[in-house]
C-alpha cells in the first residue's frame, strides 16, 4: 500500500485550523501601575498567587495576564460571537502570532507564579523579608 | 464605547467581572489563591500579604456582597452588553462608522 502525503498549506486563512488550542483567546491582560515600593511588589504578589496570574513588563509597561479561556469560544475553536465581537479581536493578526512564538520572548520581565516573583522581590529589596516588622516600628 | 468594548472582550473570559464603587472601576478575577490548604487555611501564613493581614471578617464576603456594595456590578458579560446598550443610544451600530 502506497501512502500519499499530503501537505495542507498554511496560509493566513487556514493558520488558526493549525492552532489546536486557540492561544489567542485563552487569557487577558490589563495594565498596571508600574510597582517600585515593596507594599506594591507585596500587592502584586498577592494577585500573582492567585491560579493562572501571571505578570509581565515589556517596553509598554506592567501588566497582569490573566490566563483564563474565553467562555465564547466554540468546541472547535470558532468564535460564538463572531459577528458582534469586540475590536480588540477584530484588530487581531494572525500574520505574526502566539502560534509563531511564544509572546514572553518580547518581555523584559517575566514572572510565572508567586515563587518567581518573590525570588525577584528579595533580590530588589535588601529588607525584604523585614517588611512586615517595619510595619509594626512604623 | 470602545473603552467599554475593552471591558467586554475582559469580561468574556471565564471568572471576570467587573465593579465600581467609590474608589473606581475594578477588574474582578475569581480564579482562587493557590496557597490555600485543603482545610481552607493559608499556607503562607506567617509570610501573607499585606492585604490578607489587613482583610477583616466583619462585613465581608461571608456575609454577602450585595448590589448595594456597588455602584455597579457586572458578573458576566451579557450583563455588560446590557448595560452598554442602554448607556449608548448606537452601540449595536459601533462597528459600522466607516460605512
Amino acid at each position: 500500500m502506497k501512502t500519499i502525503p499530503i501537505r495542507a498549506q498554511m496560509t493566513p486563512e487556514t493558520k488558526c485550523g493549525f492552532c489546536t488550542n486557540t492561544k489567542c483567546c485563552g487569557y487577558i491582560t490589563q495594565q498596571i501601575p508600574g510597582p517600585r515600593s515593596m507594599e506594591d511588589f507585596d500587592h502584586l504578589l498577592w494577585q500573582i498567587s492567585h491560579a493562572n496570574v501571571e505578570v509581565y513588563k515589556d517596553e509598554d509597561g506592567w501588566f497582569l495576564l490573566i490566563n483564563n479561556r474565553c467562555t465564547k469560544l466554540l468546541p472547535d475553536g470558532r468564535c460564538g460571537i463572531y459577528e458582534t465581537r469586540p475590536q480588540i479581536c477584530r484588530d487581531y493578526s494572525n500574520d505574526w502570532c502566539e502560534f509563531d512564538e511564544p509572546p514572553e520572548q518580547h518581555f523584559e520581565l517575566y514572572f510565572r507564579n508567586y515563587a518567581e516573583l518573590l525570588q525577584y522581590c528579595r533580590k530588589r529589596f535588601k529588607h525584604w523579608e523585614r517588611r512586615f516588622d517595619q510595619k509594626k516600628e512604623a | 464605547m470602545a473603552d467599554f468594548d475593552l471591558l467586554l472582550w475582559q469580561i468574556a473570559h471565564h471568572n471576570v467581572q467587573f465593579f465600581k464603587d467609590s474608589d473606581g472601576w475594578f477588574l474582578q478575577v475569581t480564579n482562587r489563591c493557590t496557597h490555600l490548604l485543603a482545610d481552607g487555611r493559608c499556607g503562607i501564613y506567617d509570610t501573607r500579604p499585606i492585604i490578607c493581614r489587613e482583610h477583616s471578617t466583619d462585613g465581608c464576603e461571608f456575609d454577602g456582597m450585595t448590589e448595594k456594595d456597588f455602584d455597579l456590578f457586572f458578573a458576566d458579560y451579557d450583563a455588560l452588553l446590557k448595560y452598554c446598550r442602554r448607556r449608548f443610544k448606537k452601540w449595536d451600530q459601533r462597528f459600522q462608522k466607516s460605512g
